[in-house]
């Protein structure tokens, strides 16, 4: 079957960056928003500009990502000339390899592409917040007659060496990529987001199976296209764009939903997948006669009796009387006891904090340098961990998953601390 | 036995629900929305989908676009696949005569055709207007184990409602010995929940009998009576929350029931499954509460937007509620826009009404019922059509009526009086 357009999502990459809450799951998966996971937003968008043939790559612990994407049905992409399909590395006939960068991914999957004979690939990380129509950057790309169009947005010179740039000429085309240079020549970041004509991508592919070492789309095909004098081109952005690379940009990027210009989500019609192994269907937010809540994004399924400030709630979170849950974001199914405080924290799904018991307490200072920990305040605690009651536990701490009463040392867990079982 | 499989689902939704006045005028009761996310019919298809039953035939007949719509294929109640499935059996022209359903039982007997593909062991009979939590496949297994020919689920009734229910005697073992349809003074209290479990051949033979015969076309009225003495009908006691929302008044209590658990209905743990209306968009985004906003004692679904103040209401997806404006005791339908400082109070909101700001509704004393539609409304209760527009500064007492798509601003009306109706189809006094 033909297809102008297929798209390929990266989403199963790098293992560490956000520390306990990617420890049994790939970024792309990490609840963002109360009810959404970051891939949900580069699947919205590829539904609305009508890219319905769609690979997902993955190979960083999938399961938690393959249970939330249910075979495509959330995002239409089922039917019989619509399709997801995640893509995980597999047994060649030479060796077993698992992918060693993007391009890699890409070149290892090409008969998922060739399957389509389509003219066009749209490359998209899955780690990215952000609503695009792809459809005028499509539209941009054929009419410069370009090989490969990047999206590009103007970023903060400071941030500039933390991303791939590029410098444009008035016709936009890319003179110059650099990927992450201490001392960019522009500061157009590259969003991640590819387009290529397909027969260059095959041919770009080709070549760096052979002759690559990184294997990275980012590191080795675009800089080598810009000079070998390819026509790459860049496309303009201009809406909201987030990427979490540490957990203090994750915090700070479920920050701007409750932030005093949030991104519009009715507008922006994201799809998700909020049924993924459960029976029924989460139920309206219940607010009890105690509840007081305010400036917070509150979602289906939870339950509140006690007050909630400047917060993110996600599915089937229960608040009981008394708790006080304040500049904090709780993933689905946490339960903050009678009487419990939270001051700016990341509670992972399934976390029990009990009665009593307070988190992010004491002077909001950074911590003492240590890279492994968050700097900007905020304490994390992973998936399925209990705090026990009467717990008091500082800033800038990391608990890790699973923890029970008998992995606590003290009731007392000072500020800058990891907590391991 | 596997009784659940072995049971086909014979679901009544053709129901009208005219009490319900405007919120039933263009749709069928069951499709009527409730509880903030749900629609009446979602309780019964939920039961169907716990209890492990999984053919179902729909029966609509009254306006049933809402419904179909709502239902489409089943997923939601998990009743597709090559053993499960829902079919809609509407009303159709036969070759004798084209006949709507004339009751309840008729609407069974002319879908004889569609049971004889299954051939089932027993046919569960369900009508899809009430909110409840039941387990059928208990009370299918306590029809088989009893050895009954009819079981039919009864629950006791408060004396003076006895007259709206048919109503059951029973011996001590529970055999049914007398049964009378919605008549004063009724012999009991225990009234009939319309849910039946036939054994197929009984059913069969006794629709049959009656309704073949043209004696009668009505379960309660006419074939379960005309068992009596001659099969063995079993009553099936049932004490939890069950309510036939059949009314405006009880509509908005039970809606009001969902705010607290203690009532006996706990959507949590009832685990209602239903089709979330995405219309061909995204997810309605998480309940957004403002700086300003206040919420105490409400069930607000996603995508409302809450900058006011909300108390003891239920709010459905995609409801606006500005900086200053007051909702209490209301039951406010979808994407529903409440201007700046409105205020409405123990009102109903069908979808899409845009209140402009200052406007205040239901507010006052309910001394005066609904003139023209005195026994729909008289609880005090005030209700809104869908699309209605409400201009800025307006003023609706209660027991009024605002038909669907009234603009009131381009009538020039800025008050409606206690208990008085705006239908543009009528010349105002």
């Amino acid at each position: 079957m033909k297809k102008q357009i297929v798209g390929m999502v990266l989403a199963g990459g790098r293992v560490d960056e956000l520390s306990v809450l990617t420890a049994k799951r790939p970024k792309s998966a990490v609840p963002i928003w109360g009810m959404y996971r970051f891939i949900d937003f580069v699947l919205s968008n590829m539904m609305h500009s009508g890219i319905d043939v769609v690979g997902v790559l993955s190979q960083y612990r999938p399961y938690s990502l393959i249970t939330h994407l249910a075979g495509g049905a959330p995002w239409d992409f089922v039917g019989r000339t619509r399709e997801l399909k995640v893509l995980s590395p597999f047994l060649g006939s030479k060796d077993t390899d698992w992918y060693r960068g993007t391009a890699d991914a890409i070149y290892q999957n090409l008969i998922f592409i060739e399957h389509y004979s389509p003219e066009l690939v749209l490359i998209a990380s899955a780690d990215h917040v952000y609503a695009m129509d792809y459809r005028p950057m499509i539209r941009q790309h054929l009419a410069t007659g370009a090989d490969l169009t990047l999206a590009l947005k103007e970023v903060p010179a400071h941030q500039a060496p933390m991303f791939g740039t590029a410098v444009l000429d008035e016709r936009r085309r890319v003179v110059s990529y650099e990927e992450k240079s201490v001392r960019p020549k522009g500061n157009l970041a590259s969003l991640t987001i590819y387009v290529f004509n397909t027969a260059t991508l095959v041919e770009r592919l080709r070549e760096n199976a052979a002759t690559g070492t990184t294997f990275q789309i980012y590191s080795e095909i675009i800089p080598r296209m810009v000079a070998d004098g390819a026509r790459v081109f860049g496309y303009l952005f201009e809406g909201y764009w987030q990427y979490a690379r540490t957990l203090d940009a994750y915090y700070a990027a479920n920050m701007d939903i409750i932030g005093p210009d949030p991104p519009d989500l009715e507008a922006w019609q994201v799809r998700t997948n909020l049924t993924a192994g459960t029976l029924g269907d989460p139920t309206p937010a219940l607010f009890r006669p105690s509840a007081t809540v305010h400036s917070s994004l509150i979602c289906p399924g939870a339950w509140v009796e006690g007050t909630v400030e400047s917060s993110v709630i996600s599915p089937d979170v229960v608040i009981e009387p008394g708790a006080v849950v304040r500049n904090a974001v709780v993933m689905h199914g946490c339960r903050i006891e009678a009487g419990a405080f939270l001051d700016t924290v990341i509670l992972d799904k399934a976390v029990t904090v009990g009665r009593g018991a307070q988190l992010g307490v004491g002077p909001m200072e950074a911590n003492s340098g240590r890279a492994d920990l968050p700097t900007a305040g905020v304490t994390v605690v992973g998936k399925g961990t209990t705090v026990p009651p009467g717990t008091v536990i500082g800033r800038n701490c990391i608990l890790f998953p699973d923890l029970t009463e008998a992995s606590f040392p003290a009731r007392t867990i000072p500020s800058a601390t990891v907590v391991r079982p | 036995m596997r009784p659940a499989r072995d049971t086909l689902v014979m679901l009544l939704a053709g129901g009208s629900g005219s009490r319900l006045n405007i919120l039933s005028s263009r749709r069928a009761k069951p499709a009527v929305p409730f509880g903030a996310n749900y629609r009446i019919i979602d309780f019964t298809l939920s039961n169907v989908m716990h209890s492990g039953l999984s053919r179902v035939g729909l029966l609509t007949q009254y306006k049933p676009f809402s419904l179909m719509d709502h239902v489409r294929g089943g997923e939601p109640w998990d009743l597709v696949g090559r053993e499960r499935g829902i079919k809609v059996l509407p009303p159709y022209t036969g070759e004798k005569e084209s006949d709507w359903y004339k009751g309840t039982a008729d609407a069974v007997w002319q879908n004889l055709w569609f049971m004889e593909d299954y051939r089932p062991e027993r046919v569960l009979i369900l009508s899809g207007d009430h909110i409840y939590r039941m387990d059928y496949e208990a009370m299918i297994a306590t029809h088989e184990a009893r050895g009954a020919e009819v079981t039919i689920a009864a629950m006791e009734v408060p004396w003076e409602e006895t007259s709206r229910f048919g109503v059951m005697t029973c011996d001590r073992e529970g055999w049914i010995t007398g049964f009378v349809e919605k008549q004063r003074d009724a012999p009991s209290n225990l009234a009939s929940m319309g849910i039946y479990v036939f054994d197929y051949g009984t059913l069969v033979a006794e629709l049959e009998a009656v309704v073949g015969a043209r004696v009668g076309y009505d379960f309660g009225h006419d074939v379960i009576p005309h068992m009596l003495g001659r099969r063995r009908l079993l009553a099936y006691p049932f004490c939890g929350y069950w309510r036939d929302v059949g009314t405006i008044a009880s509509y908005v209590q039970a809606n009001m029931d969902c705010l607290d658990p203690q009532s006996g209905l706990d959507l949590r743990s009832w685990n209602v499954c239903t089709n979330p209306d995405h219309r061909g968009r995204g997810d309605r985004p998480p309940v957004r509460v403002g700086a300003k906003g206040k919420i105490h004692n409400a069930l607000v679904a996603a995508g409302c937007v809450i900058e006011g103040e909300v108390n003891e209401s239920v709010l459905f997806p995609g409801v606006r509620v500005e900086r200053g404006a007051r909702v209490v005791r209301s039951v406010i339908l979808n994407d529903c826009r409440l201007g700046p400082s409105c205020q409405i109070v123990n009102t109903v909101l069908d979808k899409e009404v845009s209140v402009g700001a200052g406007a205040r509704i239901g507010t006052g004393r309910a001394a005066t019922p609904n003139r023209r539609f005195p026994s729909h409304l008289d609880s005090g209760i005030t209700v809104i059509g869908k699309q209605a527009a409400i201009p800025r500064d307006c003023r609706i007492g209660t027991n009024c009526l605002v038909f669907p798509s009234v603009d009131l601003g381009a009538l020039g009306v800025s008050t409606v009086a206690d208990g008085e109706t705006v239908d543009p189809s009528e010349p105002r006094e």
